[in-house]
C-alpha cells in the first residue's frame, strides 16, 4: 500500500521491532501503525505470514505465553540485522520523513477544506440575502401600492363630502333666504332652482361611474335641446307675452 | 534530565511524554499523537534546536530565544522543521512567533499562543485555547472546547462538535460549521471582523445576534429580528432552546446559516485511517 516498504524492507523493520524487545503478532501490528501515524496501517494478513516466513528461514523464534505467540529474534536474526544497518538507517529517515509528509498533507487537507467552507458560506450568505432582498422588495412594493390605493380613496371620499356639504349648505342658505324675504313667485324660482340642481347633480353623479366618448354626450345634447325645447314651449312659452 | 542541542536533521526518541511544550521563532512543527514519543528535527537553519526531556515533560525551544527575536525575524535563514509525536493523552503548549503549526490526533488539552503563525488543527479533542495576534487557526474534526482570541487572526472550523465555542477577535473573521453538543455554548464577540456560522437544522438554543452597524441575517425561520437605527438583532429559541448562541459585533455583519442534519459536515471529506 505504502511506498514506504521496498522490497523486503517491512522484513528489515519487523526484524527492527522484534530486537528491541520480543512482542506478539498484535503488539508489531500496532507498533507498525503508530510508527507510521496511520499512514502505513498493516492488516494481520500482511504480518503473520511475514513472521511465520522469517520464522522458518531461522531468524525469529515465537514462544506461547498466556495462549499468545510471543516473537523474538534469533542470533541469526540479530546478525542479518548487523548486516543490513545501513539500510535500515535510510529507512528511519524515510520514515522520520513519512510523518513529516503526513503532517503536510494534513496541513493542506485542512487549509483545502476550509476555504471550500469559505467559500460555501459566502455563496450561501449571498444566496440567502438575495432571497430575501427580493422577497422583501415585493413585499414593500406591494404595501407601498396599497397605502397609495387607500390614501386616494380617502381623498375621493373627503373630495365628495366636502362638495356635497358645500352646496348643501349653499342651496339651505338661498332657501331660507328666499323663503323667507321673497314672493311667491321667488319662492317657485328657487324651487325651480333646486330642481334644476338636483337634475344636475344626479346626471352628474350617474356619469362619474360610466364612461363617456364623443356620441354619448352628442346624445346627451339632443335630449337636453329637446327638453329644453319643450319646457320652453309647453309650460314657459304660453306665459310669454 | 536530558538535554539537546540540535543543529542538523536528527531523530529523538523517549520513554514517557506526559506533557509538551515547544517555542518556536521560525519555521514550523507538527504534533503528532502516536504511542512512541519522539522529536525528529527536519532542518535547523540558524541558532540551534534545544530539546530537553526532564520527568516526562518535553521541551523544545530555539536557542536564546527571546533574545532579539526582532533582529531574527529581519534575518529569513532562521527556521526550523520539528515533527513531535507524543501520546495522544498528552497536554501540548506551543509558542510560535513567525512559525506554522500543524496538530492532529490529540485528545487532552491544546495551548497555542502564535503572534504570526498559522495553526492548522486536525482531528484533535479537549480543551483548545488559542491566541494569536494576526496568525490564523484553520481546523478541521475537533471534538471539544475551543476558546480563541486573536486581534487579526482568522478562525476557521470546518466540521466538528463542540461543547463550547467561545470567540474574541478585533478584525479576524470567524466562520464555523459545527454542530453543538454537551453544553451547546457558542459566542463569538468581534469588533469588525465579519462572522459566519452554520449549524444543523436541529440545533436548540436561545440565540441572540446583534451588531451595531453591520448586516445581521439568518436562514433558520422563526428568528424575530429587529432593525433599530443603534443596532440590528435577530432574537428567538431554536428547537428547545438547550443552549447559547449568542454573536455580538461593532460593524461586522453576522450571518447564520442552517443546514440539513443528515449532511455529515458538506465541507469535510472523510479522511481514511
Amino acid at each position: 500500500m505504502s511506498p514506504v516498504f521496498g522490497h523486503g524492507r517491512l522484513r528489515l523493520y519487523l526484524l527492527k521491532l522484534l530486537e528491541e524487545s520480543p512482542r506478539h503478532g498484535y503488539e508489531v501490528i500496532r507498533l507498525l501503525q503508530d510508527r507510521f501515524l496511520g499512514v502505513y496501517s498493516p492488516s494481520p494478513g500482511t504480518i503473520y505470514p511475514r513472521l511465520a516466513r522469517l520464522e522458518a528461514e531461522g531468524l525469529v523464534t515465537h514462544e506461547v505465553v498466556k495462549g499468545k505467540k510471543v516473537y523474538s529474534l534469533t542470533d541469526r536474526g540479530r546478525a542479518e540485522l548487523e548486516r543490513r544497518m545501513d539500510e535500515l538507517a535510510e529507512l528511519e529517515e524515510e520514515i522520520s520523513a513519512s510523518a513529516q509528509q503526513f503532517a503536510r498533507e494534513v496541513q493542506e487537507d485542512v487549509r483545502q477544506t476550509v476555504r471550500s467552507l469559505r467559500e460555501e458560506l459566502t455563496q450561501a450568505a449571498r444566496d440567502m440575502r438575495r432571497h430575501g432582498r427580493a422577497a422583501s422588495r415585493d413585499a414593500w412594493k406591494e404595501s407601498k401600492e396599497r397605502q397609495k390605493d387607500e390614501w386616494r380613496r380617502q381623498k375621493d371620499f373627503w373630495r365628495e363630502q366636502r362638495q356635497a356639504w358645500k352646496e348643501e349648505w349653499r342651496q339651505n342658505w338661498d332657501d331660507a333666504w328666499r323663503t323667507a324675504t321673497g314672493t311667491a313667485e321667488d319662492i317657485a324660482r328657487v324651487k325651480l332652482e333646486r330642481t334644476l340642481r338636483k337634475f344636475v347633480e344626479n346626471i352628474r353623479k350617474t356619469a362619474k361611474h360610466t364612461g363617456l366618448d364623443e356620441d354619448d354626450l352628442a346624445r346627451v345634447q339632443t335630449l337636453l335641446d329637446e327638453t329644453a325645447q319643450r319646457i320652453h314651449t309647453e309650460i314657459l312659452g304660453h306665459r310669454r307675452p | 534530565m536530558s538535554r539537546w542541542t540540535i543543529h542538523e536533521a536528527a531523530t529523538l526518541e523517549f520513554d514517557g511524554v506526559v506533557a509538551l511544550k515547544a517555542t518556536l521563532v521560525a519555521g514550523s512543527v507538527s504534533v503528532l499523537g502516536g504511542e512512541k514519543p519522539s522529536v525528529l528535527v527536519g532542518e535547523v537553519t540558524g541558532p540551534p534546536l534545544l530539546v530537553s526531556h526532564e520527568a516526562g515533560m518535553l521541551t523544545i525551544t530555539q536557542e536564546r530565544v527571546w533574545e532579539g527575536v526582532l533582529a531574527w525575524l529581519r534575518d529569513r535563514r532562521i527556521a526550523a522543521a520539528v515533527t513531535v509525536t507524543v501520546p495522544r493523552d498528552c497536554p501540548v503548549h506551543l509558542t510560535l512567533i513567525t512559525a506554522d503549526a500543524v496538530v492532529t490526533g490529540l485528545a487532552a488539552r491544546t495551548s497555542i499562543r502564535s503572534a504570526a503563525g498559522d495553526v492548522t488543527l486536525d482531528g484533535v479533542g479537549g480543551d483548545i485555547d488559542a491566541n494569536t495576534v494576526s496568525g490564523r487557526i484553520e481546523a478541521q474534526g475537533l471534538d471539544g472546547s475551543v476558546s480563541f482570541t486573536s486581534v487579526s487572526g482568522d478562525l476557521a472550523l470546518a466540521g466538528g462538535a463542540l461543547e463550547r465555542l467561545g470567540a474574541r477577535t478585533v478584525s479576524g473573521r470567524v466562520a464555523a460549521d459545527v454542530t453543538l453538543v454537551g453544553d451547546r455554548s457558542l459566542s463569538v464577540n468581534t469588533v469588525s471582523g465579519e462572522v459566519a456560522l452554520r449549524l444543523p437544522d436541529s440545533t436548540s438554543a436561545e440565540v441572540n445576534l446583534s451588531s451595531a452597524a453591520g448586516r445581521v441575517e439568518t436562514s433558520f425561520p422563526g428568528l424575530e429580528r429587529q432593525d433599530r437605527p443603534v443596532a440590528r438583532t435577530v432574537t428567538g429559541t431554536l428547537g428547545t432552546g438547550a443552549g447559547l448562541l449568542t454573536v455580538n459585533t461593532v460593524s461586522g455583519g453576522v450571518t447564520l446559516l442552517s443546514r440539513p442534519d443528515d449532511d455529515p459536515g458538506a465541507a469535510r471529506p472523510e479522511r481514511e485511517d
